[in-house]
């Protein structure tokens, strides 16, 4: 198709964010072949078996991304309840016997036939579509609220914390640029933290978890067998890194080393300077997300372009916060990097939705 | 709605600054620290033995070797049969002796709980397993089952110089160390210097197959070329052995010298042990009583007193002693002949002769004590005679000037005065190469391929006169051949010699009936080739050494005159 050249600006994707995209996913491979080795070899006998599996998804997702950023974000608005209470159907049957499966005491899969996948991936983007719809249509303090609600609380009986989060995080930062009174936000906002707080107090896992964290400001090398091996891989990786593929950690040492944990191994190998490259690529992704929510066309695309980049920026934040011990470790993956087929997929087609909504926004200059 | 956009966007920014300062803490400033640590955890130093060197008898046969032996280790991942059927297999190979139920079934649990451990990929199942078990094992041929090197030290002659060579057990930090014996005394130079490699792994102890890997490779010891004859050595350990048993000794000590070097060509001890199995033995039995356990000479002793009379001129072979009538009394003590038989107007040679108790106390007196301390002095009495074995003891010698008239009478017949068998041959040994003091020793040389050094000491000085060598030599061919152990002696050769029984002294006082039977001996009489003493402790078909270390002293020369080239005389 020969593009006319006066309509560019209408007609083209951002391009920058689709490189830092696939800049992303592509380094995001790498790190999960060269993280996930040791324990693939021990596991499966096949030091690829991880990367394999990412691989596919990855090519799945990549082809999502350009199917959906050729569908006009109109689309998501149309379909924004539907999906957003079927979404919420998946999280319920994730915690009926038989249905869900169970691993590492938490509830967070769903398996229909070969097909393996956690709702709670896929509520991050509904959640973000249907507030935006909402914000949209102009609706009470309340109709944001309860949808947030809902699902932090099905999340919550997985129960998966860190997930909950996010869901929030997502959720709060939508409601707070839809332009909702802030004093009723501070208020919600309140309640929810006392909300956060009382969870990780009725729990011993939790408790455990989050005791740990505070007692790590006194002792950051005392008892927590996981944080202590985030903060020896940082440490091996001191300026310049061990270098690529020279991760010691990785030798089963650090748990979830190419899941959660995987920025500590990429620290490890690439060093201070290269994590800094790192956090300042995902800070690029973040600021072009906001640069296309603040330029796009309707309030609708405004909104669930923030919510979209306040999922994936917040959740690559939240997750290095915790490597670094700035918060508490509450298992949530690496945007990119964190071996997971739901996760990278649900990445990809939100940097699709992202990137439709790029060719709309106006009042940019174009300098590629 | 803008200006909330800018809020967030700040709020972002904040965080990624957050993250990176945080960062900046734990990779710069606590990087150092935390990798030292992360380090400890995946790297493992191990020491490398350096091969330990091996102990060779004079003709460069082996008396210590390193032997192979293999580890037996299991990689549980490939392992096909159950570990049950894996330990009823290998149990049988590792015990000792099937037939004890108990210990197979023991032997069977320890393989069984050792495979079946969990998290565990390479387990060692067991230590130093000789090549034909391993032999039977690879005939099985139980997948996942693999063997690496390792070093055992063998005895090729099993006990045959256990006190002489010591043995092999591990130090403080679980390393090869040699104690007693040859093992003992030069641990150093046999043990080299080991090297080290510095080896990455997993958190299950797998190695890292990209790890980096530092090695330092460690120097083998050297050799013992020793001064120990093979074949004075069986004889020794045969006929000492025989000897023990035929007159119901509690133990026994052989040595066999070449006077003229101090080179020991044979060194045996009974009860002894079997220095590749040391555990099973008490601590009692490693002492080397050759050189570690002291006695009182008794007569044999004789020969050392008279030669220094003879040398201090105090006396001449014809002085004839005016006292030898019948018992003397010295302070309050009543000194007789052991046969309470009394030869008056004994010369000098018929003291040594009749072994005459009276007649030494004469040779005392005429010497007197401070001289006979100077004597005993130079002969080496009181002071270590530095043989190279580890754990070489000495009395102390009794001060110059606080001898008694009584201590000065019964030293000189050998009692109240002790010495190691050891000190006991040097000293006669200088009678028998014309008076020179010699160091005895074990070891000619330490060898390697390509390199060498003698360490055989070097001759000392001569302490008796030639006029003294020809005399005392004389009275002891005259003891060897009329005295009262005579009956035994090898007509047609060459022998001087003195036969000893000292009663054992019990808290404070004599047993009569518990004594040290001993003969000292050299041949030819002149220019000896060898010199012998047998000690025997508490023998039992007769106290008499007459009866008992002489014939045995004749028993094991016979074997040696034709080793040695000593041809009868006419």
């Amino acid at each position: 198709m020969i593009r006319p050249k006066l309509k560019k600006q209408t007609k083209s994707f951002d391009s920058r964010l689709l490189f830092i995209t696939l800049l992303l996913l592509a380094l995001g491979l790498i790190a999960v072949a060269d993280a996930s080795a040791p324990q693939a070899l021990s596991l499966f006998n096949d030091k690829y078996y991880f990367v394999k599996q990412q691989l596919t998804w990855g090519g799945v997702g990549v082809i999502l991304l350009f199917i959906v950023s050729r569908i006009h974000y109109g689309f998501w608005e149309k379909i924004a309840t539907p999906i957003f209470w079927l979404s919420v159907v998946f999280l319920v049957l994730v915690l009926v016997p038989g249905l869900g499966t169970t691993a590492l005491g938490a509830k967070r899969w769903i398996v229909l036939g070969f097909l393996r996948f956690q709702p709670s991936e896929l509520t991050k983007l509904t959640l973000a579509i249907y507030l935006a719809k909402v914000a949209s249509r102009g609706k009470s303090t309340l109709s944001f609220i309860v949808p947030v609600v809902i699902l932090a609380a099905l999340i919550m009986l997985q129960p998966d914390l860190g997930t909950t989060l996010i869901t929030v995080g997502i959720g709060m930062a939508q409601i707070f640029y839809s332009g909702i009174n802030l004093f009723t936000i501070f208020g919600f906002g309140a309640l929810g933290a006392l909300a956060t707080i009382g969870l990780i107090m009725v729990s011993p896992y939790r408790r455990a978890r989050f005791m740990t964290f505070l007692q790590q400001s006194q002792d950051p090398l005392g008892k927590d067998y996981h944080i202590r091996q985030i903060l020896l891989a940082l440490g091996s990786g001191g300026v310049i890194g061990t270098g690529l593929g020279q991760s010691r950690q990785k030798y089963l040492f650090l748990p979830e080393a190419a899941t959660d944990s995987i920025f500590a191994i990429i620290a490890e190998e690439i060093g201070f300077i290269g994590s800094l490259v790192l956090i300042i690529i995902f800070a690029a992704f973040i600021y072009r997300g906001i640069a296309i929510a603040s330029r796009a066309p309707d309030k609708f695309s405004q909104v669930l372009a923030l919510g979209l980049t306040a999922w994936i920026g917040g959740q690559a934040i939240l997750n290095i916060a915790a490597m670094v011990a700035l918060v508490p470790l509450t298992g949530i993956p690496l945007p990119f990097f964190s071996y997971g087929g739901s996760s990278l997929v649900m990445i990809l087609v939100s940097c699709g939705i992202l990137l439709n909504i790029s060719r709309y926004t106006h009042g940019e200059r174009r300098k590629n | 709605m803008q200006g909330r956009l800018k809020i967030l966007a700040a709020l972002f920014l904040l965080a990624v600054v957050a993250l990176v300062v945080r960062l900046f803490y734990w990779q710069i400033i606590k990087g150092r620290v935390l990798s030292y640590q992360a380090r400890s955890q995946y790297e493992t130093d191990t020491t490398l033995a350096a091969p330990r060197g091996n102990i060779l008898s004079s003709d460069g046969g082996w008396l210590a070797a390193n032997s192979e032996a293999y580890l037996v280790f299991a990689e549980v991942p490939n392992l096909k049969d159950s570990p049950k059927a894996i330990a009823d297999k290998l149990a049988p190979l590792f015990v000792e002796d099937i037939s004890d139920r108990e210990s197979l079934l023991l032997e069977i649990d320890r393989i069984y709980s050792l495979l079946t451990k969990k998290e565990i990929v390479w387990v060692p199942l067991k230590q130093k397993v000789a090549p034909e078990i391993k032999k039977n094992i690879e005939a099985m041929a139980i997948s996942g089952i693999g063997f690496e090197r390792q070093e055992v030290r063998a005895y090729p002659e099993a006990s045959a110089a256990a006190q002489l060579l010591g043995f092999v057990g591990k130090n403080e930090e679980g390393q090869d160390k040699g104690y007693f014996g040859l093992e003992g005394f030069y641990d150093l130079a046999l043990t080299g210097k080991p090297g080290y490699s510095v080896r990455e792994s997993d958190a299950r102890g797998t190695p890292i197959l990209l790890g980096s890997a530092k090695e330092v490779n460690p120097i083998s010891g050297v050799d013992l070329l020793t001064t120990i004859d093979k074949r004075v050595q069986m004889v020794l350990e045969k006929k000492l052995k025989e000897g023990i048993e035929k007159y119901g000794a509690k133990g026994g000590t052989a040595i066999v010298m070449d006077p003229t070097s101090g080179a020991i060509l044979g060194m045996s001890s009974f009860p002894s042990y079997d220095p590749a199995s040391y555990w099973k033995y008490g601590d009692e039995f490693f002492k080397n009583p050759a050189v570690s356990d002291t006695f009182e000479p008794g007569s044999v002793f004789k020969v050392v007193i008279m030669a220094s009379a003879l040398d201090a001129k105090a006396v001449e072979p014809d002085t004839i002693c005016d006292i030898c009538s019948g018992p003397v009394k010295v302070d309050k003590y009543l000194i007789e002949t052991w046969n309470r038989k009394y030869n008056p107007g004994s010369t000098m040679t018929d003291v040594i002769v009749h072994s005459d108790n009276v007649g030494m106390t004469f040779v005392g007196e005429k010497l007197g004590a401070d001289a006979l301390y100077d004597y005993l002095k130079k002969f080496g009495i009181g002071s270590l005679t530095g043989v190279d074995l580890q754990g070489e003891a000495t009395p102390k010698l009794r001060d110059k000037g606080s001898w008694s008239t009584v201590d000065l009478a019964t030293a000189t017949f050998g009692q109240g005065i002790a010495l190691t068998p050891i000190q006991l041959i040097k000293a006669v040994g200088t009678i028998a190469n014309g008076g020179r003091l010699v160091t005895p020793h074990m070891v000619l040389k330490l060898q390697k391929e390509g390199w060498e050094e003698s360490v055989a000491p070097s001759f000392g000085e001569k302490i008796l006169s030639d006029q003294t060598i020809a005399d005392i030599t004389a009275m002891m061919v005259e003891a060897a051949q009329y005295g009262e152990a005579k009956w035994t002696y090898q007509r047609g050769f060459s022998v001087a010699g003195k036969t000893g029984t000292a009663q054992i002294p019990i808290a404070g006082h004599y047993d009569e009936t518990k004594t040290i039977a001993s003969f000292i001996g050299f041949s030819p009489a002149v220019e000896a080739k060898f010199i012998m003493l047998i000690t025997l402790k508490e023998p039992q078909t007769s106290q008499w050494a007459s009866e008992t270390a002489a014939p045995l002293w004749y028993s094991i020369a016979r074997e040696l005159f034709p080793y040695f080239g000593i041809q009868p005389e006419n």
